[in-house]
């Protein structure tokens, strides 16, 4: 269930949202885009990790010979490294464990 | 069958929303309250609770409203190694409820988070895109075919409002 479409799909909107409404710099939309998932803002370390994954992931989808648009949708690099972390944020056992 | 002489049917639905509270019922099998089933871990807890129900005209509200106030379900879910050698599956209510969402719910926090969740309620069922490996021998019976709805039927509202065969919880090994 978890790799089907629709939550590529999912990933995918939560990316092009955090990007439109989640603040002006890289922390602030990590903030968004994990209290959306998660239902609380996130502690630093957490914040740092998932902020390093995202810069992995922009590197990775800039290499020459990626195509982020299959994976992403759009060309753009950035887009599609928000979506990949959307994907690890609503894959989180937190996102889906009730406390 | 909601004589106050015969309290299976508030016993029954009691059970099922502290299971929705705590993950598990006081009876852990909702589906089966009876000779054959397991023993309520409660019993008297049960009781209580139908009672309560029953006093307050079997209103959903007040019962589960008497539940989230108690204190078993205010605990902090912190778990120790002691606690959990004695009671993995916290049956006997030591710390607070803490568990995996139905395969449904997976679905729907997805959709949520996301902000593509339909909110809308009713309504015949909706047909989103699904993987074609669903419809063919041998996860289907029978070869079907699927088409997926486009425009706002695409997003679907809650999994409820899925055809039975393709509700996440029939495949929930997939999660």
């Amino acid at each position: 269930m978890l790799n089907e479409p629709l939550f590529l799909e999912a990933a995918r909107e939560l990316a092009a949202r955090t990007l439109r409404d989640g603040g002006g710099d890289d922390t602030q939309r990590m903030r968004y885009a994990f209290r959306r998932c998660v239902g609380r803002v996130p502690e630093g370390s957490e914040t740092d990790e998932l902020l390093s994954l995202l810069k992995k992931e922009e590197r990775r989808f800039t290499e020459a010979g990626r195509d982020p648009a299959q994976f992403s949708g759009t060309a753009d690099p950035s887009k599609a490294a928000w979506t990949a972390v959307a994907r690890v944020l609503l894959n989180l056992d937190e996102t889906i464990t009730k406390e | 069958m909601v004589s106050r002489d015969s309290p299976t049917t508030a016993r029954s639905y009691v059970n099922r929303v502290w299971q929705n509270f705590f993950g598990t019922g006081i009876v852990a099998t909702s589906e089966d309250l009876g000779t054959q089933s397991e023993t309520p871990s409660h019993p008297e807890l049960l009781d209580w609770l139908a009672v309560e129900f029953m006093d307050n005209g079997w209103s959903m509200k007040k019962i589960s409203r008497a539940i989230v106030l108690s204190s078993t379900y205010r605990q902090s879910s912190r778990i120790t190694p002691d606690l959990y050698s004695r009671d993995p599956y916290n049956r006997l209510l030591a710390r607070g409820p803490r568990f995996r969402v139905d395969a449904e719910v997976v679905r729907d926090i997805a959709l949520a988070a996301s902000g593509l969740l339909n909110p809308t309620v009713g309504g015949p069922s909706v047909y989103p895109p699904a993987p074609d490996f669903l419809f063919h021998r041998p996860v289907s019976y029978s070869n079907k075919d699927w088409f997926s709805s486009e425009g706002p039927d695409r997003y679907p509202p809650r999994a409820l409002h899925l055809p039975l065969s393709l509700r996440p919880i029939s495949r929930a090994a997939d999660v």
